[in-house]
């Protein structure tokens, strides 16, 4: 009917047009949170005002002038909002990295002050959000994901000045994954073009090591057993590397959607620094054929989540746990009735958090830290924090993160440094801190 | 689970269609490129704020979220584009004054009817996608449309047997 009114070369959603979205995403998240918290800070001075209390005054911070009002790309030292971060890395207890959205740009953003301030660092990434980045000390980063290249390639970038300059590492095509102890860098890759090839089939996966913070990579002497599904992904986040040692290692694949009687995940591990590869069983049934995170407190103290897809606002999760290196595994906790299959059977009262979503939701966020056999943090996407103290059979949302201004219902990361010194990060909200793993202060603004 | 009834996918990976989507509607209603892309970035942008409670079809939440988006941009529009010296008139000039008057049309028309106009028309979907969207019958789509499409053709002063500006009834 009005087909006559329409653009007759209409324009191409690029990369840089989603990063724009994401970044007007967080101003209308920031500017909504603002508004909530000086309607309370309002009410808070009025009440002040007829008990006669005395009301702190709101401590005076950086100024966002340029980040708010400029559109192009920024200048290294400019100030960033700790709201705008989008996934944080903290390498020591008071040394930070983030990825920031901002106009059509991806920068990264650098803290040396636990996260009260940040400030840009590179103005312009030669990747696009959604990446993923880690560093191995204030020095030493790694740079890979977001969006494949037109050839369907995901490169590794490697930095050795703090984030300001990357050069593109020798490996590839596909980087899925990488994991950096000091200057033993490990990074698991997939052998075929995303997209290239028939989606249906699979890839084999072989996993590259670097023992001086990336400049140079060998390949493992033999490769794990997993395959990778070579379906088109925004960014490849169905391989992940779990490390425990220089020598020990997980790697966990996932074919998201593939049905049939077989868990959808695959299993390896090495303890010999990937001279040789084991097959392992990955528990998780059938059902959770949509994501799957793995992290460990040691090499034989493993935990694995899974989930299934997400229906009517909810989404079925379980947490297996293991304690021999994943020979054997326990159904430890699970969230809305998830089908099982086997003997196993769902704990009394779930235990997980029925609220928020497992990968692939959280996407490119670090939102499961593990910090002893007993103690682990998770922070599904579109939910809270959640805690456990009993190894992961019960789970408590955190009150002092939700009194410290935590709104919960977005994207976030939950990131530990030791296992006292930790950060939260709300996207278009903010960032909180804690220095003894159980009390968190937000910092910044 | 099938793949459409989850939360509606990964916002990335629905953002290339969904942005689309919006781009088109707002361009129908605003004919300005630079002011059709900003009305779709801000669509999708308030669609990612509450993408897990667009259920599994984002899409007509986006559409009319841009479409009253764009109507608002219309109404603030101080005055009309005129085009620079020396640059050609495009399609958009062409059909400016024929813009003016749906935005205008739009904009008085009820709710309901222009949200099923706009689904039906605007982003031309079939009855029953736009009954599925709305969640109400196919017979309760043509009784909207039907009295939106007549509204919109009287607000515009447009004679039915003559077609006007191109708002006719289809099946």
């Amino acid at each position: 009917v009005f087909e006559h009114l329409d653009d007759p070369s209409p324009p191409e959603a690029t990369r840089s047009t989603l990063a724009e979205v994401l970044a007007r995403s967080a101003r209308m998240r920031r500017k909504r949170t603002r508004a909530a918290l000086g309607a309370v800070g309002a009410l808070g001075l009025a009440a002040g005002l007829v008990l006669g209390l005395s009301v702190p005054a709101s401590s005076p911070g950086q100024s966002f002038t340029a980040f708010e009002t400029s559109s192009g790309t920024l200048a290294t030292g400019t100030a960033v909002p700790g709201s705008d971060l989008q996934d944080v890395v903290f390498p020591s207890d008071t040394q930070g990295f983030a990825l920031v959205v901002h106009a059509s740009q991806t920068l990264l953003a650098h803290t040396t002050d636990a996260g009260e301030t940040w400030t840009v660092v590179d103005g312009a990434l030669p990747v696009s959000y959604p990446a993923q980045i880690d560093f191995s000390d204030a020095t030493h980063g790694f740079l890979w994901g977001g969006h494949p290249s037109s050839d369907g390639s995901l490169p590794l970038w490697v930095s050795s000045d703090g984030g300001a300059n990357w050069t593109e590492a020798p490996i590839g095509p596909v980087v899925s994954d990488v994991s950096a102890i000091r200057y033993d860098v490990w990074a698991v890759v997939g052998t075929c073009f995303l997209g290239v090839v028939d989606p249906a089939s699979s890839c084999p996966v072989r996993v590259e090591v670097s023992s001086d913070y990336g400049r140079t990579w060998a390949t493992t002497a033999s490769d794990p057993a997993v395959v990778e599904s070579t379906a088109p992904s925004f960014s490849d986040q169905n391989l992940e590397l779990a490390r425990t040692s220089h020598l020990d290692a997980y790697v966990l694949s996932l074919e998201p959607g593939r049905s049939g009687s077989q868990p959808s995940g695959q299993l390896a591990f090495t303890a010999d620094g990937g001279r040789s590869w084991q097959s392992r069983s990955d528990p998780c049934p059938p059902y959770f054929d949509f994501g799957e995170q793995i992290a460990a407190s040691g090499t034989d103290d493993l935990w694995l989540l899974c989930a299934s897809q997400a229906a009517a606002g909810s989404q079925a999760k379980a947490l297996y746990r293991s304690h021999d290196g994943a020979h054997n595994w326990t159904l430890t906790s699970a969230a809305n009735a998830p089908v099982l299959t086997g003997n196993t059977t769902v704990p009394a009262g779930g235990g997980l958090p029925t609220g928020g979503y497992l990968a692939p939701y959280t996407l490119a966020h670090e939102n499961f830290a593990v910090l002893s056999s007993k103690t682990a943090l998770i922070l599904p996407g579109r939910g809270a924090v959640s805690m456990t103290s009993d190894g992961g059979s019960s789970w408590q949302a955190v009150p002092s993160l939700l009194n410290a201004g935590m709104v919960g219902g977005g994207n976030g990361t939950v990131v530990f440094a030791d296992p006292t010194h930790g950060w939260v990060s709300e996207f278009g909200v903010g960032l909180w801190r804690t220095t003894d793993g159980l009390s968190w202060h937000r910092l910044g603004r | 689970v099938a793949v459409d009834d989850d939360i509606g996918g990964r916002f990335e990976e629905r953002f290339d269609a969904l942005y689309r989507l919006a781009y088109r509607v707002s361009f129908r209603v605003l004919g300005d490129r630079g002011d059709a892309e900003d009305v779709a970035q801000d669509a999708l942008a308030r669609a990612h704020l509450r993408w897990d409670r667009l259920s599994g079809q984002p899409e007509g939440w986006v559409v009319t979220v841009a479409t009253n988006l764009a109507i608002d941009r219309h109404r603030h529009r101080r005055r009309r584009p005129v085009p620079r010296r020396g640059e050609a008139l495009g399609l958009v000039e062409i059909h400016l004054a024929e813009r003016v008057d749906l935005a205008r049309a739009l904009r008085r028309l009820s709710r309901r009817q222009r949200e099923v106009v706009v689904l039906r028309y605007l982003a031309d979907w079939s009855e029953r996608d736009v009954a599925d969207a709305l969640g109400c019958s196919p017979g309760a789509v043509k009784v909207h449309a039907t009295r939106g499409l007549a509204a919109l053709r009287e607000l515009l002063g447009v004679d039915p047997g003559r077609g006007g500006v191109g708002v006719r009834a289809s099946g």
